[in-house]
């Protein structure tokens, strides 16, 4: 799966020096105004004078969140159709939760989970985000048994 | 009533988001058979056709866009969500298409800033 930032940049402000993506996705979600500084893993935000530290997003951490869950889930899990609705839910629900508690606050959580019956048909996912790539971030896992194929996304999109 | 159009213009409108999807998805397929080749081809511009159509709304909003192809040959998919966000801002529409030979589901969440 990829996520991929959208590039979008505007004559009226891109002019023939490159801006930085990220300075031009901020003009267009009109967050401008917001300026960050990262040190080491610590991210510095600066709006109207007021400084706010935060914890980033540490797409390694949410991965290793992810696998754990889901094998600890799926290990030797056959296909049944009956199940699988609540199983899918149950498990975004638990990931949303052990996210949650992993310390990075003041972000949004989207976790999307896809549970397919292995049945060798052809499968693909892509996602695309429009958000600020200097706080915003995903993780992504995939787990795969002989019967069953499951894919978690996690996004998390800092709150100003 | 001013009000009122205040709030419609900023909110995350379901529907609105529902027929951008369709419209990508049909756009982008439409009664394609299912190819493994073109697969790749397909996700990509459903995506970056939804997204490209959220963003011309004009709404102070981060997305996330997902789509999901499957080739039809009897085997089941499931896919389900869970967010932690601000319930009276934000929201998510997901659209469930098919035709001969592929399942596409796309889910769209809009994130307010």
């Amino acid at each position: 799966m990829r996520v991929i930032l959208k590039e979008e940049r505007s004559t009226a402000w891109g002019g023939s020096r490159k801006l930085k993506r990220s300075t031009v996705m901020r003009k267009q979600l009109g967050i401008s105004r917001f300026t960050t500084y990262m040190v080491g893993r610590r991210l510095t935000l600066i709006c109207g004078g007021k400084t706010k530290h935060f914890v980033r997003f540490k797409p390694a951490i949410v991965k290793e969140c992810i696998r754990e869950i889901v094998r600890e889930r799926l290990s030797g899990m056959q296909y049944d159709p009956e199940e699988v609705p609540e199983l899918s839910r149950s498990l975004a629900d638990c990931i949303k939760d052990k996210v949650k508690n992993s310390g990075f606050e003041r972000y949004k959580l989207v976790v999307q989970v896809v549970i397919g019956e292995q049945r060798g048909q052809g499968v693909k996912m892509s996602s695309r985000c429009l958000w600020d790539s200097d706080t915003d971030s995903y993780a992504e896992d995939v787990f795969m048994n002989d019967s069953l194929f499951c894919v978690v996304a996690v996004f998390g999109s800092y709150y100003y | 009533m001013d009000e009122y159009q205040t709030e419609e213009e900023t909110a995350f409108v379901v529907e609105e988001v529902s027929k951008i999807i369709k419209e990508s998805v049909e756009a982008a397929i439409g009664g394609n058979a299912y190819q493994h080749s073109r697969v790749n081809q397909w996700t990509t511009t459903v995506v970056e056709q939804c997204l490209s159509q959220l963003s011309k709304l004009g709404k102070p909003f981060k997305y996330i866009v997902t789509c999901i192809i499957m080739q039809k040959n009897g085997a089941g998919l499931q896919t389900a969500s869970a967010c932690f966000w601000d319930n009276s801002t934000d929201g998510s529409c997901a659209v469930r298409w098919e035709n001969k030979s592929m399942y596409c589901i796309v889910s769209v969440f809009g994130l307010a800033i």
